[in-house]
């Protein structure tokens, strides 16, 4: 949590010769989040070194050396190899590009699903709404890991799929939120003057009610992708995860099992979850923080 | 109050009949019948896997089976597993016990523990007691539940021998047979390592909400008045300040306990702990639908009358609501 700064009020000096756009003042917020400024260096670089993972991994992650199984780290194998001879760093660092994938696209899928639907379930209010809050009930109402556990279990198992899946299953949280901000924003003042002077629906929605409610869906986008990196792995760590080539999940659930002597297998991809999912946490507390000073 | 509840009750109805279908609609999306999973298995003629199919109805429309399937479950048959070859309601209550021990255990820890983290990172707010306890918060949140589980094996269990790995109990240790203290040991030996993953994992959000909760009622115009006239800190704090922020912690429980059935499937994997949600998982790989349909109705069952006590108690702990 930042701390409360009570000189948050001044005049920002130096800064007054700039126009003060919305956005400049958000990022002069969260420029204050010290670890949230840390980690999203950290998680830029990790997204970095994805996009050129294939380049800099020193082995074919699939390549099997023979003779080599369960070697300890050395310097031809940084972090030794798996139960095949294969290298760990190389399938650590093909596995990032998955692992940082799932995330971002499933929570981008939920969140964009439950915007759609809490924007036209709260802006129109009535038998839409009553309808589309029962379907998100329905969803809620089955324990989400075991909703996605059936899903997975009997649709194919790819990398699409899963992302598909966990955004199909945690959209609804997602519109409850987008619903609750429209409800009370649609009666504002202004959402009336636009309507009095004759704007379409389209028009009041799109450019009058959702830029006021972005600080809480891009707060809430950026945690869920931390969830969403967990519940991956949770799937993979069971046993449905991808493993061709393998998430950090799926690395974990292969490493489980020589846990007694080979113990780095499960733990080098189990810190690079946490790491991740704790920079995505500390970044939505910051965003939060800098987008809306007012719930601090 | 009573027309409400009832009016709630209606409305749960609905939502398991919503639940049941949806759960039936992704189960019949599956490709291959289990008709031919068995035949597969047994060498089965294809007038054998016809004879099956007419003998489980699954020639029938989804339609039919769904109401043929609800109308079971409305006269108490939760149908019979076709893997297990035994009614899917013996199977589940059997494993009822440690799913039910282990989670009530659990959610008894994690609120004893994180509420007064949570009170006192209030109060002290800024302090390094809430630092800590805020940054401990965001590791818990961050960590996956099976990671820490997965340290917590290695390093206490397979390093110093301290306690079993997985299971519920050593065998030939029953009830009855040994002394009960030996048997009570026993069995808390293997609790350890689950309960000890289960609560690290729900700390951290409890810890949160009732930080936050508690946040809200100390810059309350009321607890100034109660500080102006004179009132001990302590007073007003666990007096006034304190009643009122448990009110949302106290509804939350109705939430929690809607977790009791569904809440520890990855645990009760990873420790073999023989509950309902590893008999759930089991079901899922060997496609055992009946087993899927019951787990998935009981869970949302679980959660409707969780948000259903979570509204009594609402009524019940703060006098200004009323219906």
């Amino acid at each position: 949590m930042a701390t409360a700064n009570p000189q948050v009020t001044k005049p920002y000096t130096g800064m007054a010769a700039k126009e003060e756009t919305f956005w400049s003042l958000t990022w002069y917020r969260f420029r204050r989040h010290k670890l949230a400024m840390v980690f999203t260096a950290v998680l830029l670089m990790m997204y970095a070194i994805a996009l050129i993972a294939p380049y800099i991994a020193p082995h074919d992650p699939m390549a099997i050396h023979v003779g080599g199984r369960f070697e300890p780290m050395s310097a031809e194998f940084p972090f030794g190899t798996d139960r095949l001879g294969r290298d760990t760093l190389s399938r650590v660092l093909h596995g990032s590009r998955i692992s940082l994938m799932v995330g971002f696209v499933a929570a981008g899928l939920a969140m964009s699903l439950g915007t759609l639907a809490g924007a036209v379930a709260g802006y129109f209010g009535g038998v839409i709404d009553e309808v589309i809050m029962r379907i998100c009930e329905v969803i809620m109402a089955i324990p989400t890991f075991f909703l996605l556990l059936t899903v997975v279990a009997v649709f194919e198992r790819s990398l699409l799929n899963i992302m598909l899946v966990i955004g199909f299953t945690t959209w609804p949280s997602a519109a409850r939120l987008v619903r609750g901000q429209f409800l009370s924003l649609r009666e504002m003042d202004y959402v009336e003057a636009a309507r009095s002077v004759g704007a379409r629906n389209s028009r009041i929605v799109m450019q009058h009610i959702l830029p006021n409610c972005m600080a809480p869906i891009i707060v809430s986008t950026t945690l869920r992708i931390g969830g969403a990196m967990l519940t991956e792995a949770g799937l993979a760590f069971i046993g449905l995860g991808v493993t061709d080539p393998p998430s950090w999940g799926s690395l974990m659930e292969a490493g489980r099992h020589t846990l007694r002597f080979a113990p780095h297998m499960t733990y080098i991809p189990g810190l690079l979850i946490f790491f991740t999912v704790l920079a995505y946490n500390y970044i939505g507390d910051g965003l939060r923080d800098a987008l809306d000073p007012k719930l601090k | 109050m009573g027309r409400y509840i009832a009016g709630r009750l209606l409305q749960s109805l609905f939502l398991l009949v919503g639940v049941s279908i949806l759960t039936f609609t992704i189960i019949q999306m599956a490709p291959g019948s289990f008709a031919e999973l068995i035949g597969e298995a047994v060498d089965a003629t294809v007038e054998d896997n016809a004879r099956l199919i007419a003998l489980w109805g699954l020639d029938q429309p989804v339609h039919i089976q769904y109401l043929r399937w609800a109308r079971n479950i409305l006269s108490g048959n939760f149908g019979y597993s076709l893997v297990a070859a035994r009614p899917v309601f013996d199977m589940i209550m059997e494993r009822m016990p440690a799913t039910i021990v282990l989670n009530l255990l659990m959610i008894f820890f994690i609120y004893l523990i994180s509420l007064p983290i949570g009170i006192v990172s209030a109060v002290k707010q800024y302090s390094w007691f809430d630092h800590i306890m805020t940054f401990l918060a965001f590791i818990g949140s961050a960590m996956p539940g099976f990671f820490f589980a997965m340290m917590l094996i290695y390093y206490v269990a397979m390093n110093f021998a301290l306690v079993p790995i997985a299971g519920l109990a050593t065998f030939g240790i029953e009830w009855g047979q040994v002394p009960f203290m030996t048997w009570l040991g026993d069995r808390l030996r293997y609790l350890i390592l689950p309960l000890t993953v289960g609560i690290f994992g729900g700390l951290a959000g409890l810890v949160r909400f009732m930080r936050a909760s508690m946040l809200d009622e100390v810059n309350q115009d009321y607890v100034r008045t109660a500080r102006a006239k004179g009132l001990s800190e302590g007073v007003v704090i666990f007096k006034h300040a304190l009643r009122n922020s448990l009110l949302p912690i106290v509804t939350s429980l109705g939430f929690t306990f809607s977790g009791l059935l569904g809440g520890s499937i990855i645990i009760e994997s990873i420790f073999a702990w023989p509950g309902v949600g590893l008999l759930a998982l089991s079901a899922i790989f060997t496609r055992d639908y009946q087993v899927i349909m019951a787990f998935n109705l009981m869970g949302a069952t679980m959660l409707v009358l969780g948000m259903l006590l979570a509204d009594i108690l609402y009524v019940v702990v703060d006098p200004r609501i009323k219906y």
